[in-house]
């Protein structure tokens, strides 16, 4: 029951009440006229929501922030025309569209742009389907299952130049002395056959003449790796925009494919269900996913996934920790953190989230602005490089320039 | 200033740029003010004005809608104190409500014309509509009659389809976008629509309709000042307190005559020869909670021919502030109910004032009345149309037991006051007295006297008004009980006036108008001249005067729930007009089948049994009538490609109806394995060859396809 059925029938009301009081009839004619609509228009809407048929037509992914096009193609499939109805669709973005007739057998597509401001995987099944046609006294409505699915990944930003790779202090700390063996492109000999080889690496000349199956060894990658930790311990609602978390995503994700663009092994890894998790040498759909269905509530403090990184930081020159300002991050020990990771790593870079630049939603504990410079001091005199970013902020801009401190 | 003028920006909000809604609620006000101006609340500036300068505020609202609106707030705030000045002043020295309404209706109506200039949201328009709503209710309460209908109908149209139109939300940017394929659609859309529409408003009719009918109709409020006025009063000359009715005339013989609003009850006597017919002309409209006598004139002496009063002397009333108190005269002991009645009269009358029996106090345009010794009530003017009065009277709820109790108090022995209602005619025959006399012989108590001689002339007399004269020399009464035995309300009131006097019970004639017809719109009591009535008034010891009416009975003093509602009499008059339009034969085969239906009710496995076939009835109609609208049965590949359908749809795959033959295959590809997706595409290769080659298939492809679907079909069901 909408608050126009409560008008009608307060005016019903009062016009009874007058009427009565001055006897005149006229008025109890206008209080049932009133009231009428009232008691029919709980009845009348239930048809129009009966004999529809809905298809979603929404694209499988998208970047968050992107505005998409969803359509909602309706079909009648009754002998009545359907009227006023309401489509209310939560797919990636709640939308509530209007038609405002549909004959018999018609099927209209009705055509909305959404913006993607959610990261993940959104699976959608119903749209609902409303009517208070004719009076707008009462509402019907039905749930019509209509599965999608879309999968936002983090905002992606072109980074052309990645100061912090490009200007590594010390490059032979991240390669190895001798080579080992490994997958990486890089040819090392040939031996014999075992079990479990690949036939892809059957090297057919040797084979042809020594007579026996011969394999191609390669050398052990030793590019120099970035690794980037992205600080999944938790997430805060934010109203209309992306989420502290969605930003270290994004800035991931930015960096990741800046690096890969420049032919460097990308290591991600976060934490998930307590536990280290990662990812590497991954197809760049696949890294993209991994980021877009990060969740918060890792179950590990940066400290505590800093000290469960081990051989991720292997072949690693820099370490980038995209990490909120959450009040778990304490400066102090953030910063012996920091020390700890520049003995392993040759470069720390370190992306702050600022929380409290957020419009979020409820109180969420995180360090506000004094406490914030006290953990890039921290950081800085761990010898980490700090980039400091707010809601909205370019990442463009934060990472397309070195800050003057540590420009080579 | 600045800061209000920045607030009142900041309040401007989304402007309504729809058109139609605009001009749907621009139509209802228009409506609205028109039925104000038709019921003449207003004088013809303030009509025009408002008609013209309302459709000119919505066109310049919406002109305006999207810029600041500071300057026309300003000077519609200059032009609201304006008319609220003009108003006060027009109401300076008003008493009553009544005298306040053509002021008020005027301000409504100013207060509505400047609200049209500054009309820039949705929100504003509601305002509108909320307006209108007000203003036709003030129409509804001056109108009299039915006539209401011309404005009533068109501004609930109007008003429906704003509450259609305004189910889309406001226009907003980037909004969702319809598309929808060109074709024949479009028409078939609008007679669907249009034929829907036709079902909403029927469905709302019934609803209002049972809505009105189960609206009880409550007593109203005593209004510290109930309405009288007189818009033409014609002062009779030397008036001193006798009856004057101006349309009345005699025959050649001195008789009385009826003419079209002349009846001849309303003079100083009351002839039983006259005769003749009132016109159905409404001459009173009667503003009161319930149905009662509207009592005229009463006569205390019967001469064999004609009832007169015998003592002429009248006492004058003066007004007290506003009003004529009544209350000194004969108190009465029974418990009463007190009814406020106004009387808007229609039609010239003769200077009596109508009133339910007893008027305690009355609201009239005079500065004096005069009582009789019968109680009646005399006015120095003569009530035309535009004369408004209200009586205020205290029925007295007189049950048979009360009344049976009154009358074991004696009269006092020899009371004179008396003895002038038990005066019978020197004349009268014998026979009248002895028929008196064995009607009442088995009665104990004056109550029940009175009733039994009620009861014995509804059984023994008719109503008919076109009786012949009587004979000359005859008593009305005896000629009418012993040789007649037919007549109107004048002959059946006095007989028992005559038979109760010759029985010792003290009795008057008394005149007036029955209650009339409740229209049941307005609410007012429509009393015509043809309503005009004559009936008795019994003297209860202790009680005082009793009416009773032998031809069509009081209506009772407390009408109780029942009473209270509308729906029996609307009911009965449809019932009514039914039963005059289907001829006898019908009407008895309904009554038949009601009792046939009355007494299998009464039998529950049988009114079971009934409900039961009912039941099966419909789903069996409901069934063929989902055949008929499915088409004929398919066939050959038609029916291959229908099981193909049964198929998939049991495995969660459905054929959505806009999908085609060829996207269905597509659609369910996906989820089949390829013996399968050959047995699909066989199917529907060969259904698409029946439909649409224009060519006959083979029967052997008919028995493929046929295969094929059973295949699927035994694989949706999971047997091999």
């Amino acid at each position: 029951v909408r608050r126009r059925a409560l008008a009608l029938a307060g005016g019903a009301v009062l016009l009874f009440l007058v009427g009565t009081s001055v006897q005149a009839g006229w008025l109890l004619v206008l209080a049932a006229c009133l009231a009428g609509p009232v008691v029919a228009g709980v009845v009348l809407p239930a048809r129009m929501v009966r004999g529809i048929e809905l298809e979603r037509r929404a694209p499988g992914e998208a970047f968050q922030g992107d505005e998409v096009r969803v359509g909602l193609v309706v079909h009648n499939r009754s002998r009545g025309p359907r009227l006023a109805l309401e489509l209310r669709d939560e797919h990636l973005e709640p939308s509530s569209s209007f038609v405002r007739a549909l004959g018999p057998g018609e099927t209209v597509v009705v055509e909305t742009h959404r913006t993607a401001w959610r990261r993940g995987a959104h699976a959608t099944s119903d749209v609902v389907l409303a009517s208070s046609a004719p009076f707008g006294v009462a509402e019907r409505r039905r749930r019509v299952a209509v599965p999608s699915a879309t999968v936002v990944y983090p905002r992606l930003v072109r980074l052309d130049e990645l100061w912090f790779l490009e200007s590594a202090p010390t490059p032979e700390r991240a390669i190895h002395s001798t080579p080992r063996l490994g997958t990486g492109p890089d040819y090392l000999g040939i031996r014999e056959y075992r079990a479990g080889d690949s036939m892809r690496h059957v090297h057919w000349p040797s084979t042809a003449r020594l007579g026996t199956l011969m394999v191609r060894e390669f050398e052990r990658e030793q590019t120099r790796r970035l690794v980037v930790v992205v600080d999944s311990v938790a997430d805060a609602p934010v109203l209309g925009g992306p989420t502290p978390l969605d930003v270290c995503c994004s800035v991931a994700a930015s960096v990741a494919f800046a690096a890969h663009g420049g032919g460097r092994g990308v290591r991600l890894v976060t934490a998930a269900g307590g536990e280290a998790s990662s990812i590497a040498r991954g197809e760049r759909a696949d890294t993209l996913r991994w980021l877009a269905e990060l969740r918060p509530g890792g179950g590990l403090r940066v400290a505590e996934l800093a000290d469960r990184l081990g051989d991720d930081l292997l072949g690693a020159a820099t370490l980038l920790l995209a990490m909120p300002t959450w009040r778990a991050n304490d400066p102090e020990e953030l910063g012996r953190v920091a020390d700890d990771l520049a003995q392993r790593v040759p470069r720390v870079v370190v992306a702050l989230v600022e929380v409290h630049t957020f419009e979020v939603g409820g109180r969420v504990p995180h360090l506000d602005p004094g406490r914030v410079d006290a953990l890039e001091d921290e950081l800085r005199g761990a010898g980490a490089l700090v980039v400091r970013l707010g809601a909205g902020s370019d990442l463009a801009a934060a990472f397309g320039r070195a800050p003057a401190e540590v420009a080579p | 200033v600045s800061a209000l003028a920045e607030r009142i920006r900041g309040a401007q909000g989304v402007p309504e740029d729809s058109r139609p809604i605009r001009t749907v609620v621009a139509l209802m006000v228009e409506v609205a003010i028109l039925a104000v101006v038709a019921q003449g609340a207003v004088d013809g500036a303030t009509a025009a004005g408002a008609l013209v300068l309302t459709p000119v505020g919505y066109a310049f609202s919406y002109a305006r809608r999207r810029r600041p609106s500071v300057a026309t707030k300003l000077a519609l705030v200059v032009g609201l104190l304006a008319v609220l000045g003009a108003f006060l002043r027009a109401v300076e020295g008003a008493r009553s409500f009544d005298e306040a309404r053509e002021p008020l209706a005027a301000l409504f109506l100013w207060v509505q014309v400047l609200h049209s200039f500054d009309v820039p949201r949705r929100r504003d328009l509601g305002f509108s509509v909320a307006s209108s709503v007000i203003l036709m209710a003030e129409a509804g309460a001056l109108s009299f009659g039915t006539g209401f209908l011309v404005f009533l109908l068109p501004w609930l149209a109007v008003a429906g389809a704003y509450l259609f139109l305004t189910l889309e939300p406001p226009a907003a940017p980037g909004r969702a976008r319809i598309v929808r394929p060109a074709g024949e659609a479009r028409r078939r859309r609008a007679v669907a629509t249009a034929r829907t529409v036709g079902a909403w408003v029927a469905v709302a009719g019934i609803a209002v309709s049972a809505v009105f009918l189960a609206l009880p109709r409550l007593p109203g409020l005593n209004l510290a000042l109930p309405p009288f006025r007189a818009d033409h009063a014609t002062a009779l000359p030397s008036f001193r307190g006798e009856v004057v009715n101006p349309g009345l005339t005699v025959d050649a013989d001195g008789v009385p005559e009826f003419s079209d609003l002349a009846y001849p009850g309303f003079s100083a006597s009351v002839d039983l020869r006259a005769r003749g017919l009132l016109s159905d002309e409404v001459v009173l409209r009667v503003r009161a909670p319930q149905p009662a006598l509207w009592r005229g004139l009463a006569y205390d002496t019967y001469d064999g021919t004609t009832w007169t009063v015998s003592d002429e002397r009248v006492l004058s009333i003066p007004r007290t502030h506003d009003s004529f108190d009544l209350a000194s005269e004969s108190p009465t002991l029974l418990p009463t109910r007190s009814v406020l009645a106004t009387f808007y009269v229609q039609a010239e009358m003769p200077n009596v004032v109508f009133g339910a029996y007893r008027a305690e106090e009355v609201y009239f345009p005079a500065s004096t009345l005069t009582l009789d010794r019968e109680g009646s009530l005399r006015a120095p003017i003569l009530l035309e149309e535009g004369v408004v009065y209200s009586v205020i009277s205290e029925i007295p709820v007189a049950t048979p037991e009360l009344l049976r109790g009154a009358a074991s108090v004696p009269f006092a022995t020899g009371d004179a006051s008396i003895a002038r209602y038990l005066r019978l005619p020197a004349e009268l025959p014998e026979r009248v007295v002895r028929l008196a006399e064995r009607i009442t012989a088995g009665s104990t108590t004056q109550a029940d006297a009175v009733a039994a001689v009620e009861d014995w002339l509804r059984r023994n007399t008719e109503y008919n008004l076109e009786i012949s004269a009587d004979p000359p020399g005859v008593d009305a009464v005896d000629h009418f009980l012993f040789e007649r035995r037919e007549g109107f309300c004048e002959h059946i009131a006095s007989a028992m006036a005559v038979l109760l006097r010759a029985v010792g019970v003290p009795t008057r004639l008394v005149t007036g108008f029955g209650p009339g017809g409740r229209n049941p719109f307005t609410g007012y009591f429509d009393v015509r001249a043809s309503d005009a009535h004559a009936w008795v008034e019994v003297l209860y010891p202790g009680a005082g005067w009793i009416a009773y009416d032998p031809t069509f009975g009081v209506p009772p003093a407390d009408p109780g729930t029942a009473g209270r509602f509308i729906a029996p009499e609307v009911l009965a008059a449809i019932g009514r007009f039914f039963s005059a339009a289907v001829p006898e034969p019908l009407r008895a085969a309904a009554r038949a089948v009601g009792r046939a239906i009355a007494a299998a009710t009464g039998a529950w496995p049988v009114a079971l049994a009934g409900v039961a076939a009912a039941a099966v009835l419909v789903a069996g109609l409901r069934r063929r009538r989902a055949r008929r609208s499915a088409g004929p049965r398919p066939e050959g590949a038609a029916l291959a490609f229908a099981e193909l359908e049964r198929a998939m749809a049991a495995r969660g795959h459905p054929r959505a109806a806009h999908r085609t033959a060829h996207e269905f295959v597509h659609d369910v590809r996906p989820h089949l394995g390829p013996a399968e997706r050959e047995d699909v595409e066989l199917v529907v290769r060969l259904f698409e060859l029946d439909r649409f080659s224009g060519e006959r298939l083979e029967d052997d492809d008919v028995v493929l396809a046929l295969a094929a679907a059973d295949r699927l079909a035994a694989s949706a069901r999971g047997s091999p």
